[in-house]
């Protein structure tokens, strides 16, 4: 029992943040991963040029919640001013990438 | 009295009034109908980024900073928000919003902006020009009207002095 618990520990990944990529692709990524989660689609569902707002089944408090942790997993802040420019996913990454400059 | 200001004495009564049941009417009926207006105020105060004192959240409000413990101690159950202490100093609590608290007051601050927009739309740029400086005028004198009142304790006799015409 002791052991199993030594061993535990020794396996737990070290807790060092890994920095996020503010990559084209990997932010894309993360977004799909976000989107899928959020309502319920297979991750290939999206691509950079489908319409938020016109193909997506994204209500006005599941897009806040997209943007609430886009803020908290990139460390930036997204206005409402800039989600009023948002027409694609591409948008998005655009405006993530930008932030990460 | 000008029948003019008597209509404008109204107006600014029922816009009062009715901006704060309709506030109300959206947050029962809606996605965070177990906070009240108080709350959310509050939570619109700590704000969706830093992390802020008491003493700083209770001056953005107005208001002591035992009343907002008050207010905290039911929103951190609610978990809308949450206590950190200072990693240098022990004695420093800061408070910040949790998801669901940035959410409301993502929301809170949408509703506001989908008002004035309603409001906003229709006009002429002259007339928008007019209306931002008229308000913004509004909202500096009632600040100075509140400020009097949680500054002065003669209660009875600013109120005296403000209704004599």
């Amino acid at each position: 029992m002791a052991d199993s618990k030594k061993n535990d520990k020794v396996n737990k990944a070290p807790e060092t943040e890994t920095p996020v990529s503010f990559e084209k692709e990997d932010i894309f990524g993360t977004l799909s991963d976000m989107l899928s989660e959020l309502l319920d689609m297979p991750k290939d569902s999206f691509r950079y040029d489908t319409m938020i707002f016109d193909e997506l089944p994204l209500d006005s408090l599941q897009l806040y919640e997209l943007v609430v942790d886009l803020e908290t997993k990139f460390d930036i802040r997204i206005p409402d001013e800039d989600i009023e420019k948002i027409t694609t996913i591409g948008d998005v990454v655009d405006m993530i990438h930008e932030a990460g400059k | 009295m000008d029948p003019k200001e008597n209509d404008f004495a109204e107006s600014l009564l029922s816009i009062f009034d009715n901006v704060l049941l309709t506030e109300e009417m959206a947050l029962s009926k809606g996605y965070f109908s177990d906070l009240s207006i108080a709350e959310l105020h509050t939570i619109n105060a700590i704000g969706p980024y830093d992390a802020r004192t008491m003493t700083e959240t209770a001056n953005i409000l107005g208001i002591t900073v035992g009343t907002l413990t008050v207010s905290v101690d039911r929103l951190v159950k609610k978990e809308y928000v949450e206590r950190q202490r200072d990693t240098k100093d022990r004695r420093i609590v800061r408070i910040s919003l949790t998801r669901q608290g940035k959410l409301a007051y993502r929301m809170h601050s949408k509703f506001h902006r989908v008002l004035a927009k309603r409001i906003f739309d229709p006009l002429s740029d002259e007339e928008k020009r007019i209306l931002t400086n008229t308000i913004s005028e509004i909202d500096t004198f009632v600040k100075e009207q509140y400020k009097k009142y949680s500054n002065g304790e003669q209660y009875k006799k600013i109120v005296r002095d403000d209704t004599e015409v």
